[in-house]
């Protein structure tokens, strides 16, 4: 009886530690503020002239927090379009190193956000107010009239 | 004790276990909604060079016809898929004596298919059509003026033509 008394309270020690080292406590977290919207063509360019191919965001138009960090991780980005068009190539770069005890690199040149996760920048611990800028290529006259939407999925992972 | 081991041992490898499929990665999201308007542009470079009839070479010839090609005209436009665009002329009045032809260029393609040579009229007329998303600018505007009977002379006489850029029916 004492025995069992004593397998049940390291079980629940042991419960105890898991929740906190293994996994819930440190489960490593991402969050994104922030949005971009653009109108293109107002005020519209003059008659036979195209569009500008390029526009950018804000330098910080979105701000990325990593929190309950447990060492290194790396950062991918990727895009899942709702409406989108062919000619359009959405690209993003880390703006700035934000703050925290961690350290951060990577990432300060533009890339191009497509449909698969790509490698965006990496660090080490805890970083807070990481900006993100925006900038949209493929832009022309030939884009018809409409509104196009995609959602950028910005994915951080222990390594 | 063997037991309390053992136990151990077991919840230590489940804790492994859960720790790595859980503890390892997160995703957070963004909007980007990218708006483009509808866009309609169109411009003239300039006014047509005054057009002079002049007497005929011979006596009982109507004046020859006088032309003028020296402005161009250029125009931006998107329009949703499915959907095409016009340039459409019209004069405030008609002339005495001298009916006004015009030809616009237009290149093909989205820029739009030339009708030709049309003659100016008070109602719009189609010049171009079939112009779909494009930009394009140095398209020739050659008038021609055509005397279809002799008149009283008049001088410095200015009619406006209006130049439309409007959607083609579907």
């Amino acid at each position: 009886m004492r025995k069992k008394k004593a397998v049940t309270n390291t079980l629940l020690a042991v419960s105890a530690v898991f929740l906190c080292s293994g996994g819930l406590c440190w489960a490593i977290s991402i969050t994104a503020t922030g949005s971009w919207s653009e109108t293109i063509g107002s005020p519209p360019p003059a008659a036979g002239s195209d569009l500008p191919n390029t526009c950018e965001s804000a330098s910080n138009a979105i701000s990325i927090n990593i929190t309950t960090t447990s060492g290194n991780w790396g950062l991918t980005v990727k895009k899942i379009d709702s409406k989108w068009h062919a000619n359009l190539h959405l690209w993003v770069k880390r703006t700035s190193d934000g703050s925290g005890s961690g350290s951060i690199s990577g990432g300060s040149s533009y890339q191009e956000a497509t449909d698969i996760d790509n490698a965006f920048f990496n660090g080490n611990g805890d970083r807070n107010n990481v900006t993100i800028q925006l900038q949209l290529t493929g832009v022309s006259i030939q884009v018809p009239p409409d509104t196009y939407t995609t959602t950028v999925y910005y994915t951080v992972s222990d390594s | 004790m063997k037991v309390l081991a053992k136990t151990l041992l077991a919840v230590g490898m489940i804790v492994g276990l859960m720790s790595v499929a859980t503890a390892t990665t997160d995703t957070a999201t963004s909007t980007v909604t990218i708006t483009f308007s509808e866009i309609s542009e169109l411009a003239v470079s300039a006014n047509p060079a005054t057009l002079t009839i002049v007497a005929p070479a011979a006596a009982g010839d109507l004046p020859a016809d006088q032309t003028d090609a020296s402005t161009t005209m250029a125009w931006t436009s998107n329009v949703a898929a499915g959907q095409t665009r016009k340039i459409t002329g019209s004069i405030a009045s008609l002339f005495s004596g001298i009916d006004l032809y015009v030809t616009v260029t237009a290149g093909g393609g989205s820029n739009g298919t030339s009708a030709g040579e049309l003659k100016l009229i008070v109602a719009d007329t189609d010049f171009v059509t079939g112009i779909g998303n494009c930009n394009t600018s140095g398209q020739t505007i050659t008038f021609r003026a055509n005397v279809t009977s002799m008149v009283a002379p008049y001088t410095n006489t200015q009619k406006v033509v209006t130049w439309t850029l409007t959607e083609d029916a579907v």
